[in-house]
């Protein structure tokens, strides 16, 4: 087995009881102690519980009874992700003792497939303020250079992923929050479609645009994830009542016959993207066209108007649910996330409404403009990372990011690494599909990840 | 980017949400404001029909 396995790897070497889930577990934990005091990924380490989630598993292993290939599995968990008994912050002062009494739907659904819990990671304060360096624990720090940016929200598990200090993990994405840390992480992250993954039991953040789903070092190991945590949830109002799919069965199948739209003008136009990240989605396409996709440009509506949907309305919903603490506790937050969100307490309630409006004029026109095309294409991030502590307060109101369009739609999109960049971080490709497409984001990423090299390569700081 | 909401006028309206902020919080959330304010503008500059929904919807067979 190889010193870094991925999901489907350790899962084939634990069925072959090659390495046992506790083995698995105490080197997870191991590599946790070494290296993570630089690293920040983690807010609550819960080892014991760990353990004991592997001796579990490695006795159904033993007597046959094995749950499925994620039985043994070391995760972890975004810390707003709720977990029965263990605290759950929201990387955050207002909830610092915070203890649920019931586990988030997905965390279950995780833990009835035999994942072993390592703990709860880093996030941008409620899934929105970072980086921040005025909360009860730091931010978490980018592996391929920690004086460096891993992007957020889900930044502990962007994080800890690459670094391998977790096999997988759950994040969640309300303007970007998987994809971002996905992209400067080096890693595999989908927002799948809106409703898919049920989000109760998760700290909201914007109740139209938050999205749950999972993170790890493949697609294919996100596509094992996906599968464990997709399902109906009568518990969230959201949650679609639509049959999951086998997301690994055609995974293997190629892009033969696809047509892949390219959003040429988010990238190029709209925010431009650095050399490094254009020479990635350049490189993506030309692998898809030689393995018989057709490549075609589209064009959507400008980043400019998803930005300004997705933004109204993230922090008018985001104020309208912390309004209390607002109001009473402003202090409590870092300023980070104080600071975006009182905006949201002093937009005009029209001006929701017409954000609302909008969002379903851009849905209508993203459906035309993608009618004969599989699936869309533009960058996953402008650039490598940038240091940590060059982070604006207001940079997503300066300029519109890559992944709004997709949350504003609630249509799948998922980052693929694609190289590296002349700093020696790593650039990612965004690949978009129609709703309840995620088995063929899946067939697409995937095709470009073996065709390439960049799996192979692992941040310094643990190779 | 300069506000078109006058700094005493934005005051009033932080005040009237209920949020109790230093005068430095304060500007530091009014260069925010800025920026958000052309956001806004590109939302209601739509010649939108009287009759164009929000995205919004729910289900009355249905108590969530």
């Amino acid at each position: 087995m190889s010193v870094f396995p991925t999901i489907a790897e350790a899962a084939r070497q634990i069925a072959a009881k090659r390495i046992s889930p506790v083995e698995l577990t105490k080197i997870c934990l191991d590599r946790i102690a070494a290296v993570d005091s630089k690293l920040n990924s983690f807010i609550t380490v819960t080892s014991d519980r760990a353990m004991a989630d592997a001796k579990a598993a490695e006795a159904r292993i033993m007597a046959g009874s094995a749950l499925g290939v994620l039985d043994g599995i070391p995760i972890a968990h975004k810390d707003i992700y709720g977990t029965a008994g263990i605290r759950t912050t929201g990387h955050s002062k207002q909830l610092i003792n915070y203890v649920p009494d019931a586990d988030a739907f997905t965390v279950t659904k995780l833990a009835d497939a035999g994942t072993v819990m390592l703990g709860k990671l880093s996030t941008h304060e409620f899934a929105l303020g970072g980086p921040s360096f005025d909360l009860p624990w730091p931010p978490a720090r980018n592996p391929w250079n920690t004086d460096h940016f891993p992007a957020g929200s889900s930044s502990g598990t962007g994080a800890a992923v690459a670094a391998g200090l977790i096999l997988g993990g759950t994040g969640s994405d309300t303007g970007g929050s998987i994809r971002g840390p996905a992209a400067l992480c080096g890693i595999a992250g989908i927002k799948p479609t809106y409703g898919l993954c049920s989000r109760a039991g998760i700290q909201p953040l914007s109740y139209t645009l938050d999205h749950a789903g999972p993170m790890a070092w493949t697609v294919e190991d996100c596509a094992i994830l996906l599968q464990a945590m997709a399902g109906h949830d009568p518990a969230d109002p959201a949650s679609a009542n639509h049959a999951v799919p086998n997301y690994t069965v055609d995974l293997g199948k190629g892009v033969q016959g696809l047509r892949i739209g390219v959003a040429r003008h988010f990238h190029e136009e709209d925010n431009k993207v650095s050399p490094a990240v254009q020479a990635g989605i350049d490189d993506a396409l030309a692998v898809w066209a030689s393995q018989g996709a057709e490549i075609v440009d589209v064009t959507l509506p400008s980043l400019q108007e998803y930005q300004a949907v997705c933004w109204v309305i993230m922090i008018v919903e985001a104020y309208a649910l912390h309004e209390k603490w607002m109001q009473t506790s402003f202090n409590d937050y870092g300023e980070l996330f104080r600071d975006r969100v009182a905006l949201g307490g002093l937009i005009p309630a029209a001006d929701y409404v017409q954000a609302v409006r909008r969002r379903r004029e851009l849905l209508t026109d993203t459906f035309a403009a993608t009618k004969d095309i599989d699936a869309v294409v533009t960058a996953g991030a402008p650039a490598e990372a940038p240091h940590i502590h060059a982070v604006p307060k207001w940079g997503n109101l300066e300029k519109p990011n890559f992944t709004n369009p997709f949350n504003v739609t609630g249509w799948p999109a998922m980052c693929v690494c694609s190289g590296f960049g002349v700093g020696g971080l790593p650039v990612s490709v965004q690949i978009a599909a129609k709703p309840f497409q995620e088995a063929l984001l899946f067939r697409i990423g995937h095709a470009y990840e073996i065709a390439r090299p960049w799996r192979e390569r692992r941040p310094a700081m643990v190779s | 980017m300069e506000s078109l909401f006058s700094l005493s006028d934005f005051e009033a309206s932080v005040h009237k949400a209920g949020m109790v902020l230093t005068q430095e919080q304060v500007m530091e959330i009014y260069t925010g404001w800025g920026l958000m304010e052309p956001l806004l503008a590109r939302l209601r500059g739509k010649d939108r029909g009287r009759a164009a929904e929000p995205a919004h919807f729910f289900n009355p067979e249905q108590p969530l």
